[in-house]
């Protein structure tokens, strides 16, 4: 488990993390949601011990993570610029990684770089940004570390590739201890394979839940009916996160159980009824609204 | 906690990543230790002009320049380049998240970028044993000795890599970490000469501790200040290194470099090795990028820079302006100018070059503070002149003399304050009046004939003392020093020759004299009569005839040039001014690269921040104004005799004909005997005015000694001393007469 307590970062005059609390339990896929600046990069950066903060720490199943080679060995750090040796190959890259990290797999990198059709020979330099994105996914995938913090990793992959390495990280939680920590500013790109989900907003974490509870607890219906005043019981007997009204037909995001929502919403004998999916984006924007923010137009 | 990464792999992995490093290191050691010995070697073989021997020691052991500056270079090189990771953000994040801590880390940078270094050092040097092997020229002890310098090569480098990491670590951007490296190889130099500059040009009075005079015109540091010069920076201190003037001869001599400097050596990069660690520990990762690394440092920088580059500018433009609302605006202008450009420097964006506002306005502050304190002598020091009655003692000493004098324990000193507490003296009446004298004329210039130029002391009753150098009227010293010389106890004080004994004679090696042309042509003139008395008495000398003895001397000379195994005399021009004496039969190859300008200024060479007599490489093209070092040549396996059977002199003159002669030990001695008579009976001034020569003594009390050579003027009217070096010059041409025939 890692448990950032506390954590603030100054770079000069800018706060980057303001007083951030977040727990990233052991065994899920943690999503890092925010805009650009939010301070995802930097609270990685700050949880696999490369920056050091102000105040507040970050722990390691239990033991601090700065300057701590027994937490730091159980992460591995992917960064969103990521840096290989002058003329390396994925080969020098993968010699280096056994050095570094004493339980790296070579013959998995070997296998999967095969598999994805990168020469493991050719020098990365030589690469595209995807196949090199490719091959620190591989790297950081392979060094079998139990933390893998993935920062803006999926950007530039294709969505063949994405979908390659969310099955590699699926595959990695069912046969080890694993537990990836993947920052994005796009919520699209995270929705289909996190399982839990903190939004950095401003140097601080606005929420961090699990995405199915939020799934389940917050509903998006359409109906039409009968009366306004109907309307108006609806809307008071709902615990409504946000509410629309197009002509007659009302479109109301509320919190709650299922069945209750769709008891409630029977009783008043509605002309149309119907109970939509939401989006992850839809989730957080109503959840930010009722923490009080107005995020809509900051989250893709 | 330990990581379980290990550091002997993490170490290699680094090394061979460095392979470019270690290759231009090979190819650069490769051109400056073996090919440099192959070569000559090789030719020498051909010309058979030197010994191969000659040849190897020349190239091989300790202090090689060029090896040395190349090691310092190299070390400059491989910090820039090994520790380039810390300006890099994107290799801190990937350094950084290992299971490694970043002291270890360096460390394993540390290694590796040793390694490139000592892998190909070490090899090269093996291949010039090699080379000298296929030469037939090694043997066990130029091994030994070289192994020694190859270890002594490691700590140089060592020692600079290391400064230059500081260096790296303190900043943040490759750029920035040039420039630190530049600027601690000489900020503290060249502060040293701002201040000294503008000691020089506002507190003309001002007499520093430590001052020697060069001929009585240039001041002179001594050991203390040229100490701190010395080791003002890690790589100052590796090139102004040398093994005690044992340079280069140690293969032969067994004479190594003394324990002190090499444990110094030692340390050195220890520590700054550990202040390296200490640095990784507190440096910021978000210091990658910026041009400092640890911000508070910004603004002690610029100011540290700023204001002594203000201070330079002031003191340039004071001789120009002579106008202190001037000099304050440049001042104030480029203190700020160099904030300014410090500040671009920090940000790299013309726009913020005006930051830190605050920064200029200490700059400014202190710049002008520091400035007017020196330009109106705030602190009062052209004008101290304490009261008479405070006065327990006072000396006063003309710095044009060049006389060795020795403290009570027994220990030669050349610091003017030294030897004015030796000449103190309680007539404070009789000096008070120059010092008052001196006050007033603080801005004359004491060249100008009508003054003179006085070191003063004053020790007050309470026991201080305090130093001044005053520009006095030379009637009024003349006579305040006339008087002064009435006390025979306080001349042998002021005139050491006076108390010289047959022990002190001994030590001495060579006497140059110098006179005018006209003094000599007399002389010859006195011999020619003197052969016209005697014709006939000195049957075969037939050419010894008046009028004809000059030339026939100096066909004597040119016959016996280095040719003879007797001793010979030797002349030469060198630049119009320097005359080469040589004893050719005693040393051929030392004694015929001793010029009378460099003998005279030996007792000089030793207080030069960087001692080129000891650097070979340095020193040839610096022979002038240097002390004439025998270890300078490696070839000659004898050592120098000492003292030596016949002492020299050399005669100068104006139009720059110059001949050369020996003098023989005993006439020697009787020349310095009849000086002490004609100087005690004198009136006691040894003035330019009244001279009519020099007479340099070079003399040393050991063999291992640095040379002294006291400079006694000539005068006129000392009739005994010209009258030994004229029977000299008559005994000396008589004997040469006498080895031609």
């Amino acid at each position: 488990m890692i448990e950032i307590q506390d954590v603030t970062k100054r770079f000069g005059d800018v706060t980057a993390l303001n007083h951030v609390d977040a727990q990233i339990d052991e065994g899920c896929i943690f999503g890092l949601v925010g805009t650009n600046g939010a301070g995802k990069s930097t609270l990685l950066r700050v949880a696999a011990g490369v920056l050091k903060p102000e105040s507040g720490s970050v722990k390691v199943d239990d033991t601090p993570v700065w300057e701590e080679p027994q937490a730091k060995e159980k992460i591995c750090f992917l960064a969103d610029t990521g840096w290989f040796f002058p003329n390396a190959s994925a080969n020098t890259m993968r010699d280096y990684y056994a050095i570094v990290y004493p339980e790296f797999d070579r013959a998995r990198f070997d296998e999967l770089i095969g598999k994805f059709d990168l020469d493991p020979k050719r020098k990365l330099s030589g690469f595209s940004k995807g196949m090199r994105k490719q091959v620190a996914v591989l790297l950081g995938l392979c060094a079998n570390t139990k933390y893998l913090f993935c920062d803006e990793t999926f950007d530039g992959l294709d969505p063949v590739m994405r979908q390659a390495v969310k099955s590699l990280f699926a595959a990695e939680l069912l046969n080890r201890k694993f537990t990836p920590v993947i920052a994005s500013h796009s919520l699209r790109e995270i929705e289909d394979i996190c399982d839990h989900v903190g939004l950095l907003h401003k140097g601080g974490v606005l929420f961090a839940k699990d995405l199915d509870e939020m799934k389940l607890g917050i509903h998006k219906l359409q109906c039409v009916l009968r009366s306004p005043q109907q309307e108006e019981e609806l809307l008071a007997e709902l615990e409504v996160l946000q509410h629309e009204r197009r002509g007659s037909l009302l479109t109301i995001v509320a919190r709650g159980e299922r069945e209750e929502v769709n008891a409630k919403v029977q009783e008043k004998e509605p002309l149309f009824f119907e109970l939509l999916p939401l989006t992850l984006e839809e989730i957080f924007i109503s959840e930010t609204e009722v923490a009080g923010y107005d995020i809509k137009n900051l989250i893709l | 906690m330990t990581s379980k990464i290990s550091f002997f792999k993490l170490t290699i992995n680094e090394w061979k990543k460095l392979g470019w490093l270690t290759a231009l290191q090979a190819l650069l050691f490769a051109m400056v230790i073996p090919l440099r010995l192959l070569l000559p070697l090789a030719l020498e073989k051909k010309v058979r002009v030197r010994s191969l021997t000659d040849v190897l020691y020349e190239n091989v052991g300790f202090d090689k320049t060029l090896t040395t500056v190349t090691i310092v270079a190299m070390g400059i090189l491989c910090a820039l380049a090994v520790f380039s990771y810390l300006h890099s953000r994107k290799r801190l994040d990937f350094y950084y998240s290992l299971a490694i801590r970043r002291d270890t880390l360096f460390l394993v940078k540390y290694t590796a970028g040793t390694l490139t270094f000592v892998i190909p050092f070490l090899a090269n040097q093996a291949l010039a044993v090699l080379v000298g092997a296929l030469y037939g020229v090694m043997s066990a002890a130029v091994v030994q000795e070289m192994a020694s310098a190859s270890l002594l090569g490691i700590l140089f480098f060592l020692t600079s890599y290391s400064a230059a990491a500081v260096a790296v670590l303190l900043t943040g951007k490759t750029l920035t970490s040039v420039l630190a490296i530049g600027t601690l190889s000489v900020y503290l130099p060249l502060v040293w000469l701002v201040v000294c500059g503008c000691q020089e040009i506002f507190l003309p009075t001002l007499l520093p501790d430590g001052v020697s005079y060069l001929g009585g015109a240039y001041r002179l540091y001594l050991t203390s200040r040229r100490l701190m010069l010395e080791h003002s920076s890690p790589w100052i201190m590796i090139l102004a290194w040398n093994p005690d003037g044992a340079a280069v001869r140690q293969g032969l001599t067994g004479i190594w470099p003394d324990l002190g400097s090499i444990c110094l050596f030692l340390v050195l990069p220890a520590a700054m090795t550990a202040l390296c660690l200490a640095l990784c520990r507190v440096r910021r990762t978000e210091a990658a990028g910026k041009a400092l690394a640890f911000a508070w440092t910004e603004g002690l920088i610029k100011i540290m820079l700023a204001v002594p580059a203000a201070l330079f500018i002031g003191m340039t433009v004071y001789e120009e302006l002579d106008s202190v609302v001037w000099e304050i605006c440049f001042v104030a202008a480029f203190g700020a100018l160099g904030c300014v450009i410090m500040e671009f420097i920090y940000r790299w964006d013309i726009r913020q070059a005006l930051a830190h506002k605050w920064h200029i306005a200490v700059t400014l502050a202190l710049s002008l503070a520091i400035f007017l304190i020196f330009r109106l002598d705030l602190a009062g020091i052209n004008t101290y002149l304490p009261e008479k009655e405070e006065l327990a003692a006072m000396s006063v000493r003309r710095s044009y003399s060049d006389f060795c004098y020795y403290n009570d324990d027994g220990k030669r000193t050349k610091n003017e304050q030294d030897i004015l507490r030796l000449l103190e003296t309680d007539k404070v009446d009789l000096l008070y009046p120059l010092a008052e004298n001196g006050v007033r004329n603080v801005q004359k210039d004491a060249f100008d004939g009508q003054y003179v130029s006085l070191n003063m002391e004053y020790r007050l009753k309470s026991g201080r003392t305090v130093f001044r150098s005053y520009t006095v009227d030379y009637d009024l010293y003349e006579s305040a020093a006339r008087e002064l010389m009435q006390d025979e106890e306080y001349r042998r004080r002021y005139y050491p020759i006076l108390s010289w004994d047959d022990e002190r004679l001994k030590q001495i090696e060579d006497i140059w004299v110098l006179l005018p042309q006209e003094q000599w042509e007399k002389f010859e003139e006195d011999e020619a009569q003197e052969k016209s008395a005697g014709a006939g008495k000195a049957a075969g000398n037939e050419e010894f005839t008046a009028g004809g003895v000059k030339n026939d001397t100096a066909a004597a000379i040119d016959s016996l040039d280095g040719k003879s195994g007797s001793t010979a005399a030797r002349e030469k021009m060198v630049d119009g001014l320097v005359t080469e004496i040589t004893t050719a039969a005693d040393n051929p190859d030392i004694s015929g690269e001793l010029t009378a300008g460099a003998a005279n200024s030996s007792d000089v060479s030793d207080e030069l921040s960087v001692d080129t007599a000891d650097n070979p490489d340095i020193s040839d093209e610096s022979a002038e104004g240097l002390e004439a070092d025998t270890s300078l040549y490696p070839e000659s396996s004898e050592t120098e005799e000492f003292p030596e059977d016949e002492w020299e002199y050399a005669e100068y003159s104006s139009m720059g004909v110059m001949t050369g002669m020996t003098l023989t030990e005993e006439a020697g001695r009787r020349l310095i005997r009849a000086y002490q008579e004609d100087l005690a009976e004198s009136d006691g001034l040894l003035t330019d005015a009244g001279s009519e020569g020099s007479m340099s003594i070079e003399w040393r009390r050991e063999q291992n000694d640095p040379y002294n050579v006291d400079r006694y003027l000539l005068r006129k009217d000392f009739t005994r001393t010209m009258e030994v070096l004229r029977e000299a010059y008559l005994e000396s041409a008589l004997r040469e007469k006498d080895m031609r025939g």
